[in-house]
């Protein structure tokens, strides 16, 4: 039980690092709301993390994926932004853990898959919700470019997350750390 | 990298080509420019009423750097700017809207592309204003992205 609690803060302190990160990095492409999703990162890792479970606890690591996700959301949220901008990102956070949990059940994905499935849901979602805000169509013109930011940038943290996988996974199978009590 | 994978991004990739591409052909020509500031609007010129001239027309929005009067000002030649106000000159050529002149910091609205179309717009953040083409009717909004 401890082991865990110690294992998801600290993926969740790696999380916020990344949120803060992300926040220094200008990165604009002429539309408002682009970001690269670095965060994410830590979410794709820690579902992929149950792979390499040998008990049957699937489910579990779901929920602590989902745990991480939207703790580190709240407290970035507050660290480097506003109400709204958690509020936005919540939801955008549920619609690409959504998709990324499928896309994971579904096994034909890899991680590059599940992480561009769950950057461009995570875009789509955000925007069906500033739609139904604001009450009007006008914002669906945003759609196309935030789908090809969404592909591009989970293409990328997929890339980034298969390639950390090797030494994840060897950090978990050095010591005890696949164990988990 | 599984085959699946590659599918989607190319999937996604083509979807948001074709979205952009059908919302760049369903494009219509505004009928009037709105100019507001703070969110307020200021000013509606509906451009019915000059297209049939096809010279250029030039307006000069102009207020005081603390105070909240705008004074807007229509030129029908390109006018002299004034100093120590802070202004924004705009022309309307056959219902494109060019942002000609600013004493904004940036100068983004100067450098922005004329917008002629539909709900496209200029904005001016130092100055709080913005230029906005507004089209026909709300039903045929809607029906075009819906």
């Amino acid at each position: 039980m401890m082991k865990k609690t110690v294992e998801l803060g600290f993926f969740l302190a790696l999380a916020l690092i990344l949120a803060y990160v992300e926040s220094l990095i200008p990165f604009s492409f002429g539309i408002p709301g682009i970001k690269m999703g670095l965060p994410n990162l830590i979410v794709l890792l820690i579902l992929y993390r149950s792979d390499i479970d040998c008990d049957n606890s699937k489910h579990i690591r779901i929920r602590e994926a989902l745990l991480v996700n939207m703790l580190r959301i709240i407290l970035s949220g507050f660290l480097f932004s506003n109400m709204y901008a958690i509020l936005y990102a919540l939801t955008g956070a549920c619609f690409s853990f959504a998709a990324m949990l499928l896309g994971r059940r579904v096994q034909c994905f890899s991680i590059i898959g599940v992480s561009v499935l769950g950057g461009v849901s995570h875009n789509i979602g955000q925007i069906i919700v500033a739609m139904l805000v604001v009450e009007t169509f006008y914002v669906g013109y945003y759609i196309p470019f935030l789908m090809i930011a969404g592909t591009v940038t989970g293409a990328v943290l997929g890339f980034v997350a298969m390639e950390l996988w090797p030494y994840l996974m060897r950090y978990e199978r050095s010591g005890d750390a696949g164990r988990l009590g | 990298m599984t085959k699946a994978d590659i599918a989607l991004i190319v999937g996604c990739l083509l979807a948001a080509f074709l979205l952009a591409v059908f919302f760049m052909l369903h494009r219509s020509a505004g009928s009037a420019v709105n100019i507001s500031r703070d969110g307020i609007e200021l000013y509606r010129i509906e451009l019915e009423d000059i297209r049939s001239d096809e010279q250029t027309q030039y307006y000069l929005i102009q207020s005081e750097d603390s105070g909240q009067d705008v004074h807007i000002m229509h030129f029908e030649q390109y006018p002299s700017l004034p100093t120590g106000q802070s202004y924004n000159l705009f022309s309307i050529t056959d219902g494109v809207v060019t942002m000609e002149a600013a004493d904004c910091r940036d100068q983004i609205c100067v450098r922005h592309t004329p917008i002629s179309s539909d709900r496209e717009s200029i904005i001016c953040l130092p100055n709080k204003l913005v230029i906005e083409i507004s089209g026909e009717s709300e039903e045929q909004l809607d029906g075009v992205v819906g």
